[in-house]
């Protein structure tokens, strides 16, 4: 009989002899395996309106501070009071671009459309026709692709392009519940990739200028002029705030782009657009702006600088499996929730805490606040841990939590999750909340040995919202997975089965940074 | 108001940062899907992900290899409908399998498996990071690689 020792020398070798046969080369160029696609509209000079948008809902979010019991000083644990943490409301983001650039506006147009009127506003490629027009496109062959219930891509052809799949171009459609009208959170060209959110200067969502990275491939000149939408029909209202013409290239180049904003308000759509020799240019459509964040909120809010969240997980994993003297509790598992705080050199974040008694099951969940500075060298060092309140098992109550079965794929059948009394702390915390924070911890406990769950462990909650039977969850960028349509496949079905588990849900939709748009794709 | 144009290279960090990972990436990717040409655009693709992403990514490097091995595994499961990888006849060498023989049983195991081995035994990485890159608990690390190591041994004294 073979030993592990012998099999896993040799297949350190094997391994070794294959992946040598892949020779040292000079990498290639760095382009993408799909050729960029293209949008291609008449290009008119219409005019941007400086309009006031965001009138957002103001939601608050309260994550409550509690106490994590030290593990050299489990005593101060029980006898501390909570600490106090100051909660700002959480403004409500919303991420469309046409025919609605905030909810006020969306309510209304939905409140005509529930009368009767413009009843094709229900239908995804009846929207998508009308944005097309709208923006002078004249789209052929539109093709509705829901990722899920309220969002989803409409892939669509212009004239003259290359009869290929791949050169088909997008728009990105939501809606709020299922009875919800579509509108537009962005359309993209293919020709222009979105800055990413650690691409656009904090400043220039929340005031000017604004500074981003664009990357496209399109040679010739690029027009970028960035507005906000007051009306329908905006293509034909805009009134221009700023643009800025660049230089394009040959082939693929980076472009920074600088615009001067003013006092534009946080609903900030920027167009890209690319001059041809035809006088025709394509579009790509999108939206910069996002809410200010919550400084105070343990909720969190974007994070800037994930270096503070890897040292602190660094230290937390370095207090798993501690053992209390006085009461035999051993760290369980650290899940971090939320900051309280964010600065460029310090950083106040949330954390909660399982413990489990010497039988390993689970007797208490506490939450806590942790400070971590920032050093000379810019380090990220955990400096203090703040005390709060702790939580015994019998204060517990219970809220179902779908896990994912530990030999299941992908996710694609109902048997591959089972469903689990996960043990919260009774609290301000609404339930629907915590078990999405359950999801997030994972299986706790021998019991649950053979379940898993696959959410990012970095990742946090801003809000679960549930109204008319639709439960909003909106997550920091970090819950999402870094790719893999089976990855992300499993975390979507195990964050909509546990919410539909609730008798007041009938809908899921998920939102990263309050944006419905490319959040949860592989 | 204006712009500032450079290339793809403009980004100093990044291209070096491609310049030296572009071969590890390429061999982890054939290791995990068998195929070079596929090994080659999965790694043009994770790249392609991270670029935007790069400068407020703490570890650039354990981004890339998970979008990698998710890749890998998007495009397993596409094959999967298609393809099943056959046993070759066996040659057997004294004390079983030969190197190929070896890594075509690896290949005949479900990618979840497959990839752990990879990223134990030839990426080195600890349970830890494994299980950060497949989305997963260490403790499922350690139970999928001893399942894993298991049908090979049986494959193996077969």
């Amino acid at each position: 009989m073979i030993d592990d020792d012998r099999l896993e020398d040799r297949l350190r070798r094997a391994f070794a002899a294959r992946a040598a046969e892949i020779d040292a080369t000079v990498p290639p160029a760095l382009v993408p395996t799909a050729r960029p696609r293209a949008t291609v509209l008449q290009h008119r000079r219409s005019r941007f309106t400086a309009a006031a948008a965001v009138a957002a809902a103001v939601v608050v979010v309260g994550l409550v501070a509690v106490a994590l019991p030290r593990a050299n000083d489990h005593a101060s644990v029980t006898a501390d009071a909570p600490p106090t943490v100051s909660v700002q409301p959480h403004a409500q983001p919303f991420d469309g671009i046409w025919p609605v650039s905030d909810r006020a506006d969306l309510h209304r147009l939905q409140r005509r459309v529930d009368g009767g009127a413009e009843t094709w506003r229900l239908d995804a490629l009846s929207v998508a026709a009308a944005y097309l027009e709208d923006r002078g496109i004249r789209g052929e062959q539109l093709t509705w692709e829901p990722s899920d219930a309220h969002t989803g891509v409409v892939a669509y052809r212009t004239p003259g392009d290359i009869k290929d799949d791949r050169d088909r171009h997008s728009m990105q459609l939501a809606r709020q519940h299922k009875d919800g009208i579509y509108y537009v959170t962005g359309s993209d060209s293919g020709w222009t990739l979105a800055p990413g959110e650690s691409r656009v200067n904090p400043p220039a969502r929340h005031g000017s200028p604004l500074r981003f990275t664009l990357y496209s491939y399109r040679p010739g000149g690029i027009l970028v002029r960035a507005g906000a939408f007051s009306s329908e029909w905006a293509a034909e209202s805009m009134e221009s705030v700023t643009e800025t013409e660049l230089a394009g290239g040959d082939g693929y180049v980076e472009l920074d782009v600088d615009l001067d904003i003013g006092d534009l308000p946080d609903a900030l759509v920027v167009q890209v657009l690319h001059e041809t020799p035809k006088g025709l240019v394509s579009l790509t459509e999108l939206r910069l702006d996002s809410p200010a964040p919550s400084h105070e909120s343990c909720g969190g809010h974007p994070v800037a600088d994930p270096g503070a969240d890897e040292a602190l997980r660094r230290h937390l994993d370095g207090l798993i499996g501690t053992t209390h003297a006085d009461t035999g509790e051993t760290a369980a598992h650290f899940t971090v929730v939320g900051d309280a705080e964010r600065t460029a050199d310090r950083a106040v974040i949330c954390v909660r805490a399982y413990w489990a008694g010497p039988d390993e099951a689970i007797s208490a969940l506490t939450e806590d606040r942790f400070v971590l500075t920032r050093s000379a060298d810019g380090r990220w060092e955990v400096a203090e841990r703040l005390t709060g309140r702790r939580t015994d098992l019998e204060d517990v109550r219970s809220v179902p939590v779908a896990f994912l079965v530990e030999d299941s794929d992908c996710g694609d059948r109902d048997s591959d999750y089972e469903f689990v009394d996960a043990g919260v702390a009774a609290g301000a915390d609404s339930d629907h909340l915590l078990a999405v924070l359950e999801l997030i911890t994972g299986p706790l406990g021998p019991a649950t040995a053979s379940l898993r769950t696959t959410l990012p462990p970095h990742g946090r909650v801003h809000r679960v919202e549930v109204v008319d039977g639709t439960a909003v969850v909106d997550f920091t960028p970090a819950a999402q997975p870094p790719g893999g349509s089976c990855w992300v496949a499993s975390v979507v079905g195990q964050i909509r089965r546990t919410l539909l588990a609730f008798p007041d849900v009938n809908e899921v939709v998920l939102q990263v940074d309050g944006h419905t748009r490319d959040v949860f794709q592989p | 108001m204006g712009g500032r144009k450079s290339g793809v290279g403009g980004d100093d960090r990044f291209v070096a940062f491609y310049r030296d990972e572009y071969l590890p990436a390429t061999r982890l990717g054939y290791l995990l899907t068998g195929c070079r040409a596929t090994a080659e655009d999965l790694v043009q693709d994770a790249f392609l992900r991270l670029q935007p992403r790069f400068d407020g990514i703490d570890h650039p490097r354990a981004y890339l290899r998970a979008s990698l091995v998710n890749g890998a595994r998007s495009q397993h499961r596409k094959r999967r409908r298609g393809e099943t990888a056959i046993a070759l006849l066996p040659r057997r060498a004294e004390g079983g399998l030969q190197a190929d023989e070896l890594l075509d049983a690896v290949a005949r195991l479900p990618y979840r498996e497959r990839a752990v081995l990879v990223l134990r035994y030839y990426a080195d990485l600890p349970e830890a990071e494994i299980a950060g890159v497949l989305g997963c608990r260490p403790n499922t690390v350690r139970t999928t690689a001893a399942r894993a190591l298991q049908k090979l041994r049986k494959e193996i004294e077969r």
